[in-house]
């Protein structure tokens, strides 16, 4: 399901469905601790965390870049660096890359081989998609993939978190999308387009 | 043991809301300033206790403060944050020259960044003080702009996007050190603690716990402007209003930096990568000193220098430590003294691009007839960076010479000596310029004396005379202090 994610926003070009794609992929993020949740019982912090991650990754984030596509007025992003061919070539190419990192981890139990795949290919579509793309809010949308992809390698790697460094790590993620969108308003002010690629006059 | 930490986090918020509901410019100004001063008193109250007790913890190791971290809170409140505030009151004009909504959004995001920065040094909980990173990160992006100025939007953004980035590395790794750290058997969050990581190093994966340290050091490492990692630095610094650079400079790459070095001990353990983490370390010191030292050759602007000379130093900082327990005292040292000097070169260099209306380093010939204080704080902090005797910068980086040298590092020491040397004879030539050089247009004669300064000159004078009385007199609290630190830093008693 996330990896799928990971493919069609590799895919897409209209920054709006980019934005729903990626409110889907924080609902099925959500959900992975519930799955475990059957597995090993339910505890608290397990639904505190899994109810708190659907709120904020599945509607506050798309809800914010919602808000900053309206304010800067463009819908798609037209000359990506990498086309959208060969940007789908390219994840493919991370998830495999990720199935062999996981499988040559020796420390991993089976069950959670499929995780790690998922949250490495989900890092690297994100670091991908923020060198990949040349407008702000496709960079942001990199780096809510990277939050997820590192929220799944906590799942995978480390069981015990305890809920209050999760939640801080949350709050520093909502956080991060906001004040990215503010400076992405900021941008569009200043620059009237959010085309990175011609953010270089400081150099040396 | 709670009360010291909850007073030193909770003071700046307090300034902080307080921020929020004043009336006047001028007064958030005043709020902040004094919200700066009591959480410098925290601090060093937390230090007075770290003193007497060695080690003190709260909340089950949420809150640890040791001497090292001690170290690093009191200089980085008392000598930077202080001044930088005491800078900002001045360089905002008593807030007569910004609007509320301006001063507010300072006061606001200029505490906040204290408040994050301190947790950071003084918890012990991994988790926590990544949390506190990202925050810091998030609380100064903004700090960068300015209205109307698409140069500073510019760096804003590389600031926010390489440095979230690079943070988010840095999760990955303290993920995999949490998960070698649980294959070692710690349980239920110890995990995450950094002393109960290091009592069972010798158990940790080395593999594991080397990968961890890579995404770590990469990780910080970006927000620490090391090299290959700093280009957001020298955008952001030459943007970036004058206190916040002096704040930049002396707090947050020393906050980052700090929280390498919580892990080097760890992983620098003969039974777990030992050599390797420690050449691995070096490599990023070394080539942060040599990149640096080529963009100061031919740098043209003040600021901008300022920033790559920021990154030359974090590199002999992370130099000094790489060379295991002998040298750590070199780097605390250099801490000190780096942290002295770039404040008061910043203040400096920021009020004489302020008066000329370029930060051109050509501009600042012959400064010192029209603005005697900023041309000498200039000139002086600048010599007193490049390690001139007497300042103090020459005994740490003669302390980390010699470091070297007993470890038998003779490569990374020549490169080190080669590059500083280019750095000493460009900023060399730079000072006598400011100083002996002919202004190009000579204006009346301005106001701006000694004693109209007022303020200002304090916070420039007083930091260069501290180092120059350090470099031939050292005190003996202060060698033990050290002594104290860099052993709390690597047996995390």
């Amino acid at each position: 399901m996330v990896l799928i994610t990971d493919l069609t926003l590799a895919a897409n070009s209209r920054l709006g469905t980019c934005i729903n794609i990626i409110a889907l992929q924080g609902f099925a993020l959500g959900l992975i601790p519930v799955t475990i949740g059957f597995q090993q019982g339910f505890s608290f912090s397990l639904i505190a965390v899994a109810f708190i991650g659907i709120l904020l990754r599945g509607i506050l984030f798309p809800q914010i870049l919602h808000r900053s596509i309206v304010n800067a007025g463009t819908t798609r992003e037209l000359r990506p660096l990498v086309s959208y061919f060969l940007s789908v070539l390219i994840v493919l190419m991370l998830i495999f890359t990720s199935l062999w990192i996981s499988i040559n981890i020796d420390f991993i139990d089976s069950e959670l081989l499929l995780l790690s795949v998922v949250a490495l290919s989900t890092i690297f579509s994100g670091i991908f998609l923020i060198i990949g793309r040349r407008l702000a809010i496709m960079q942001i949308i990199g780096y809510i993939l990277l939050e997820n992809g590192i929220y799944c390698l906590g799942l995978a790697f480390v069981q015990e978190i305890p809920m209050i460094i999760e939640l801080g790590v949350l709050f520093d993620a909502i956080i991060a999308v906001f004040v990215m969108s503010v400076a992405t308003n900021k941008i569009q002010e200043e620059f009237e387009h959010l085309d990175i690629q011609k953010l270089d006059s400081l150099k040396g | 043991m709670n009360l010291p930490f909850f007073l030193l986090l909770a003071l700046p918020v307090i300034g902080a809301a307080s921020v929020l509901v004043v009336k006047k410019a001028s007064q958030a100004l005043l709020v902040t300033l004094l919200a700066a001063v009591m959480t410098s008193l925290a601090s060093l109250y937390l230090g007075a206790l770290v003193v007497r007790l060695e080690v003190i913890e709260g909340l089950d190791g949420f809150f640890r403060a040791d001497s090292f971290s001690v170290w690093h809170l009191i200089l980085l409140t008392t000598a930077v944050f202080l001044p930088s505030t005491g800078y900002a009151y001045r360089y905002f004009e008593k807030g007569t020259s910004i609007d509320l909504i301006y001063a507010k959004r300072f006061g606001l995001l200029w505490l906040g960044a204290l408040a994050a920065m301190s947790l950071a040094l003084v918890t012990g909980n991994i988790g926590i003080m990544w949390v506190a990173i990202e925050a810091s990160t998030l609380f100064t992006a903004f700090l960068i702009f300015r209205n109307g100025n698409a140069a500073s939007v510019e760096a804003m953004w590389k600031y926010i996007m390489m440095c979230s980035v690079g943070v988010a590395l840095a999760f990955i790794g303290t993920l995999l050190m949490a998960a070698a750290g649980q294959q070692a058997g710690l349980e239920g969050g110890d995990n995450l603690l950094i002393h109960k990581i290091y009592e069972v190093r010798a158990s940790l994966k080395p593999n594991l716990a080397l990968t961890a340290f890579i995404f770590i050091l990469i990780g910080y490492g970006t927000k620490a402007g090391l090299a290959p990692m700093h280009n957001w630095l020298p955008d952001a610094h030459s943007q970036a209003p004058g206190p916040v650079s002096a704040m930049f400079s002396g707090f947050l790459l020393n906050t980052a930096l700090y929280c390498i070095l919580r892990f080097f001990p760890i992983v620098a353990d003969e039974r777990v990568a030992g050599v390797k983490a420690r050449d691995l370390l070096m490599v990023f010191a070394i080539l942060s000193i040599v990149i640096a030292s080529v963009f100061i050759f031919f740098q043209k602007d003040a600021k901008r220098m300022l920033a790559y000379c920021s990154v030359e130093h974090m590199g002999i900082i992370a130099f000094a430590y790489s060379l295991g327990p002998i040298g750590a005292a070199a780097g605390l040292f250099h801490t000190l003294n780096h942290s002295l000097a770039k404040t008061a070169s910043f203040f400096s260099a920021a009020s004489l691009g302020r008066n000329l209306h370029t930060n051109a380093l050509s501009a600042f010939t012959g400064a010192l007839r029209q603005y005697p204080l900023y041309a000498l704080g200039f000139a002086g902090s600048m010599l007193a960076l490049i390690g001139v005797a007497p300042f103090s910068i020459f005994i740490s980086e003669f302390m980390l010479v010699s470091a070297a040298a007993e470890t038998s590092q003779y490569l990374a020491l020549a490169l080190f000596l080669g590059a500083t040397s280019v750095v000493f004879l460009v900023m060399l030539k730079h000072s006598i310029a400011i100083v002996w050089g002919k202004a190009q247009a000579v204006e009346t004669r301005h106001q701006i004396t000694l004693k109209s300064a007022g303020i200002e000159s304090l916070i420039i004078m007083l930091p260069l005379l501290i180092l120059a009385v350090l470099g031939v007199w050292k005190p003996l609290y202060l060698s033990r202090f050290i002594e104290m630190a860099s052993a709390a830093l690597w047996s995390m008693k």
